[in-house]
């Protein structure tokens, strides 16, 4: 009887096991010297690594199209070193379909680079540029005219430009020190610094103003607050100096607030926790936009949404009354975009008085980490650095989950770019709108 | 095979002919075991306890084998963690039609038995519950956003998802016959599920995730 049960569990477990494939992943993903095993490689980092695949609309039906595509084409191209402006566009057509508003993919070759974005390709291709254009462009060729690209919203109406239509001008290349002037543009008042790094060339403009009628604007470059409390440096007592002057401005119930979010690339979403909480009334987590990550190597392997908040804090006393205006553009994106979603929000779901007012923003809703390996999932490199992706690890949405990606914010109240009026004439049209917008509320 | 099928003619040879149904309820504990590979570090998914609750329908050849069928409703539930990330409870609900035949031997009263066979069914919910960090800021200093929150909620199906689970079981357990009921017995029963299906599809270099489950089960058939 022993005998027997032992031969009936021997052929038990010899018919599960022979059953099924064992599970396998890619592993370490290293790339030879050939355009194809480059391709091959940069192929399945994307299949693990980026997040927003359940968007994703190709000509070539899916990510696996694009493999089946462009796999053999790369064969044809030999080693690396061969053929590169062909390499090259593959690249870039293998890659131009991408709906991240982040994504940013760069090749180098032995004489010269791609650098592509979604971001510009998007804004290009509306422009009524060509792909051969586009790629071009992407690879530095400056024998075209991209005039058309260079004087629209995305590139031309900034916090730089739009302070100099007040009547204000900063340097590109130097920091300005906390300065308040009076009677410039609009304002009876208006504070502003600018921050600048010599080593990286970028550094922060920010300012707020109070209008005659006591109408505050509130405009910065970028969210890089938090930095200046992660490393203090020489700047940081100016950005303590200005938060602080800021907060007041607003406790002290202006007629209405404008949110400049125009030509505002992102930064620390944390920074929104800095800048918010004064625009909430006491004892609110105010939930404006959900998000996601990766839980597994394949492409729709996401774990759960989760809520994204901002909670009130000590000081916060916003009267939900005060109209307030967000100003959007092409250019705005990422925690810009975070921050439109949250003053949205503030009006769809807790009852507050707000207008978006521009153009439509650029869609690009995730944050980022520098290492893939952290979050499993996002930004990474191959071949020492041969070939970078620069692509959130995380997925964010506004509250009614719909997915934004790659189409941006459209604005309530939409007002079309003019570059003649605005940086010729010093008329910021967008922001004349806000400003009849909350007049017209008083 | 031959030897299986032969085999399987000399047990019956052994038993007397009944021929009746039976119906039947069992519950218990179950303990996953998670076959799945990822290619990124510190990152592991592991079994997990869950629970089984089946109603089962039978049908006695002789009063040694039977068939048995019935609708088994299955979470089976795996831990995934990432080093100073994650750390979750991945819950998968399945409905499950078994089938299988049983060979049972002893005396009147108490009696052991083995069986196999397989099942198929459907995976018609997921859930997580655990904690997970969204982003990496360092939130020291700041107020109250948190970026590493506790989460439990549902996970929708998307078209990477494969739904459909099937699989081969094996089971054994020893059951004993009430006194004053003759055609009512209990039952301990261990049984193994080897999952023949992914959890996922549809992809290039699917990396795929089998679930299979080792159950503890208690249970009571009743003749009819």
């Amino acid at each position: 009887m022993r005998k027997l049960f032992f031969i009936l569990f021997m052929v038990v477990i010899l018919l599960f096991s022979s059953c099924r494939a064992v599970p396998h992943s890619y592993g370490e993903i290293t790339a030879g010297d050939t355009w194809s095993s480059l391709f091959d490689a940069y192929w399945k980092k994307m299949n693990t690594n980026y997040i927003f695949w359940d968007v994703y609309d190709s000509e070539y039906g899916s990510w696996d199209g694009i493999y089946d595509y462009f796999m053999p084409r790369f064969e044809g191209l030999g080693k690396i070193g061969e053929n590169e402006e062909e390499a090259l566009r593959l690249f870039f057509d293998a890659s131009k379909e991408l709906d991240d508003g982040h994504y940013a993919l760069t090749v180098f070759a032995k004489d010269g680079f791609l650098y592509m974005s979604s971001a510009t390709y998007k804004v290009m291709k509306d422009l009524g540029y060509s792909d051969d254009e586009i790629f071009r462009y992407s690879i530095y060729d400056t024998t075209l005219d991209y005039r058309k690209f260079e004087e629209c919203d995305f590139n031309a109406e900034n916090i730089k430009n739009t302070f100099s239509a007040f009547g204000i001008e900063l340097p590109e290349d130097a920091a300005v020190p906390l300065t308040t002037v009076s009677g410039r543009g609009p304002f009876a008042a208006f504070t502003y610094f600018r921050t600048y790094d010599p080593e990286t060339m970028k550094g922060m403009t920010t300012g707020y103003g109070i209008t005659d009628d006591g109408i505050l604007y509130l405009g910065f470059s970028g969210f890089d607050f938090y930095s200046y409390f992660e490393t203090r440096n020489e700047f940081t007592e100016d950005v303590t100096s200005f938060l602080s002057g800021l907060s007041k401005a607003i406790d002290d119930n202006p007629e209405g607030i404008i949110i400049d979010m125009r030509g505002n690339g992102g930064g620390y979403i944390v920074d929104l926790d800095i800048l918010l909480p004064d625009f909430l009334e006491k004892g609110v987590a105010a939930e404006f936009a959900i998000s996601r990550r990766k839980l597994g190597d394949n492409r729709l392997d996401y774990g759960p949404w989760l809520p994204l908040c901002v909670y009130s804090n000590e000081r916060s006393s916003f009267d939900k009354s005060i109209p307030i205006a967000v100003l959007t553009n092409k250019g705005s994106v990422s925690a810009a975009e975070m921050t439109t979603f949250f003053f949205k929000a503030l009006h769809d779901e807790y009852g507050y008085d707000v207008t978006v007012v521009g153009g439509t923003t650029l869609g690009g809703h995730g944050s980022l980490v520098s290492n893939e390996n952290e979050l499993n999932g996002g930004s990474f490199n191959l071949s020492s650095h041969m070939v970078s992706s620069y692509t959130p690890s995380t997925e964010i949405r506004y509250i009614d989950g719909i997915s934004r990606e790659g189409n941006g914010i459209e604005p309530d109240v939409s007002v079309p770019f003019d570059y003649d009026e605005y940086i010729n004439r010093k008329n910021d049209i967008r922001f004349n709108m806000a400003l009849k917008i909350i007049r017209e509320k008083l | 095979m031959k030897r299986l099928l032969v085999l399987g003619i000399l047990l019956s040879a052994l038993c007397s002919l009944s021929a009746s149904w039976y119906i039947g309820g069992e519950a218990g504990y179950n303990h996953s075991f998670v076959s799945s590979a990822t290619r990124f570090p510190s990152t592991e998914m592991k079994g997990f306890s869950g629970f089984d609750l089946l109603f089962i329908a039978g049908y006695e050849l002789t009063d040694c084998i039977s068939f048995e069928s019935g609708i088994r409703y299955s979470m089976k539930n795996m831990h995934y963690s990432k080093e100073d990330v994650d750390n979750l409870t991945v819950m998968h609900n399945f409905l499950e039609l078994p089938l299988s035949v049983s060979f049972s031997f002893g005396s009147d009263r108490v009696r052991g038995f083995v069986g196999g066979g397989g099942y198929i069914g459907i995976r018609f919910l997921q859930a997580v519950a655990g904690r997970t960090m969204l982003g990496s800021e360092s939130l020291e200093n700041m107020t109250s956003v948190p970026n590493s929150s506790y989460v439990f909620t549902f996970i929708d199906f998307n078209s990477g998802d494969n739904l459909f689970d099937a699989g081969l079981e094996a089971y054994a357990g020893v059951s004993y016959f009430l006194p004053s009921e003759n055609n009512t017995e209990i039952y301990l029963k261990a049984r193994y599920q080897h999952s023949l299906t992914s959890l996922s599809k549809g992809q290039k270099d699917n990396v795929d995730t089998y679930i299979d489950a080792l159950s503890v089960d208690i249970g009571v058939r009743v003749g009819v």
